[in-house]
């Protein structure tokens, strides 16, 4: 899970340091995450898990670090409908 | 005077909250005693024939609040920096102000050592918040100092004084200076509290930068008003659709991309924000659907559109939306409205003749509000203000807004675009040719173009995109050393290296044929693309 997130916040985020440098608890704010980079990280989980995050669960703090998307993101894959579907981010 | 607006304040209710920021709010009567400080200080160092300027490199502390309105109150003008600029045009800046002075909070102390470098002439720099930790001092605290402390002394300055100067993408590359005095500003301020009645236990909420003019507006006609300005951590809209509520804020003010990002995160539901009661937006075309949303999770807000450039001090053009103009479908953007009080408008056509009531045109706006130019004059920037009479119209002295538009009987100006190429990024002025340029320089290619991508339906544009014919370095490497030189939302999003670029009949760069080839191009492309179209395409509501 956590490296699909990483290769979905290389491909989307617009990061001022590579991903790579990143552990999963440094934040993805102070590494130059914008409100734009947000919203592009954002749709694009929703594409490769086919699924719609729950507005609840959109919040500041859920885009803090990759340890927080993966914490919001796992009762989700595990409960909805789409668990089974498998994880499609590099279709190029 | 525009800090007079706090100071009278200040003198009747000292004891009220005026300023929240970094966890805790500060009453008037601090606020004032602060900023006497600053102001006495700042005096007693003024020396003959230097500039009557003051730089203030401050970020969202209360500090900056108090270096706002002390550099004010001693007579002189207030030139903000933004920790969010690259240090090189952070300089530029620095060296076209002529400030010989400047005001440092201890969040932007660190960011002087790459900044300090680059200056032949660097200011004195003094340390605003004298009594913040100062642990972790950069290498420049050698140079720091606190102000002076001198007796206090009656204020000094006139109305036609400079209050601050602001600086805006210039499309030769060099950010160009606008010099608003305190009759510009206080124009419009006045303009403001006649339009909107007081409403008690205001709270204002600033996400505006300093750097741009909407701060203005969100500081002095909260202060005339009595009310608190509420600075939050950050401006990023995710972060703030739960500031909004925590603080129970009443006043919005926003460029529409920051309302557009939280509708698009799913936080404009019905009744969201009840308790605002006056939201503004500006910078940018505010489309009907986002209006609409904004109505439904604001109910008790009255929304409205505002224009105008910096050039003309905040805003020259209002638009109240109402539920009957949402109605109709076939408003899908807001119009730029009705001339704010005191403020004239003409539609001319390339030779400043007046166009025929309802044809487009160029915008030329006039009034107390226009600036008495920019602050170098060259022969580009003297061409914005022209000296004309019209017939109805009472001013002489006219600014060429660039903007295209035509005017209603029933909704005032609408917009339709610019004469040239300069565009907004999330409410952002960026001129093309300045970031061509940078391009040009930090890729070394033989050609480049640069494209606003992806645009939405309202024309507004998330981002840019670079193309650039024989490239030297990785595109990743290009955009990086473009990062040290364009603020952030001038940098293109992507870098594509081409063979050639499209060329039209005239053998100019066909930029048209170029978006319509990338568009096509990323439909079947990679997942950032098709994720930036989505995020250009009409959102969920």
């Amino acid at each position: 899970m956590k490296a699909e997130l990483r290769s979905i916040i290389a491909e989307t985020a617009c990061l001022d340091v590579p991903v790579a440098t990143l552990s999963d608890t440094d934040s993805l704010y102070d590494a130059g995450l914008s409100s734009l980079g947000t919203l592009r990280v954002m749709l694009a989980i929703e594409e490769a898990l086919n699924l719609e995050i729950p507005a609840e669960r959109i919040t500041f703090d859920t885009f803090q670090s990759i340890e927080s998307l993966a914490s919001m993101l796992a009762p989700l894959i595990q409960e909805g409908p789409t668990a089974s579907a498998p994880f499609a981010t590099t279709q190029r | 005077m525009l800090h007079a607006f706090f100071f009278d304040s200040a003198a009747n209710q000292p004891h009220s909250a005026a300023l929240w920021v970094d966890g805790r709010a500060y009453a008037y009567g601090e606020i004032e005693a602060r900023a006497r400080r600053v102001s006495s200080g700042l005096a007693s160092l003024a020396r003959a024939g230097e500039a009557r300027r003051c730089l203030l490199f401050a970020h969202r502390s209360a500090a900056a609040y108090w270096g706002v309105l002390g550099i004010l109150d001693a007579g002189l003008a207030y030139v903000p920096l933004s920790p969010k600029m690259p240090a090189a045009r952070i300089a530029a800046i620095i060296g076209q102000s002529g400030a010989p002075s400047m005001l440092v909070d201890h969040r932007c102390a660190g960011m002087l050592d790459d900044v300090l470098p680059l200056l032949e002439n660097p200011p004195r720099i003094f340390l605003l918040d004298e009594d913040a930790d100062h642990s972790d001092r950069p290498a420049a605290a050698a140079r720091l100092q606190p102000l002076p402390t001198a007796p206090c002394k009656q204020s000094r300055g006139a109305v036609d004084d400079i209050a601050y100067v602001l600086f805006t993408s210039g499309s030769t590359g060099v950010p160009k200076g606008v010099p608003i005095t305190h009759a510009n500003a206080d124009a419009y301020i006045n303009g403001q509290l006649q339009l909107h009645g007081k409403v008690d236990n205001a709270r204002y909420i600033q996400l505006c930068e300093l750097v741009f003019d909407p701060s203005v507006h969100d500081m002095f006609v909260c202060w005339a008003n009595g009310g608190c300005l509420y600075v939050p951590d950050t401006v990023d809209p995710l972060f703030n659709a739960d500031f909004v509520n925590r603080h129970r804020i009443t006043h919005w003010n926003s460029v529409a991309s920051a309302a557009g990002f939280m509708q698009q995160m799913r936080k404009l539901a019905p009744g969201a924000f009840p308790d605002l009661r006056v939201s503004l937006f500006g910078g940018e075309p505010l489309p009907r659907s986002l209006a609409l949303a904004w109505m439904r999770a604001a109910p008790n807000s009255r929304v409205f559109h505002m224009y105008g450039p910096t050039e003309a001090t905040i805003a020259c053009t209002g638009f109240e939306v109402s539920g009957a103009f949402l109605e109709d479908a076939r408003n899908t953007v807001m119009p730029l409205g009705w001339p704010l009080p005191g403020v004239e408008w003409m539609i001319v056509d390339a030779g400043l003749e007046p166009v025929a009531f309802g044809d487009r045109g160029e915008l030329l706006v006039a009034g107390p509000q226009i600036a008495g130019g920019y602050l170098v004059q060259d022969e580009a920037g003297s061409r914005r203000f022209v000296e004309r009479s019209y017939p109805g119209r009472h001013a002489r002295r006219w600014y060429r807004s660039g903007d295209v538009a035509h005017a209603t009987a029933n909704h005032g100006l609408v917009f339709h675009g610019r004469v040239d190429r300069q565009v907004k990024i999330r409410g952002n002025r960026v001129e093309l040719e300045e970031v061509e340029n940078v391009v040009q320089a930090c890729s070394q290619g033989t050609q480049c173009a640069v494209i606003p991508w992806p645009v939405d339906e309202a024309g507004r544009a998330a981002g840019l995109v670079a193309f650039v014919v024989n490239a030297r370095g990785e595109p990743e490497r290009v955009l990086q050393a473009c990062r040290r030189r364009l603020p952030l939302y001038a940098v293109p999003q992507r870098l594509v290296v081409v063979d050639s670029l499209p060329l039209n009949a005239n053998g100019k760069i066909d930029r048209m044929a170029l978006a319509g080839q990338f568009a096509s191009d990323t439909m079947a492309g990679r997942t950032v693309d098709r994720v930036a179209q989505r995020v250009a395409a009409h959102p969920r509501a």
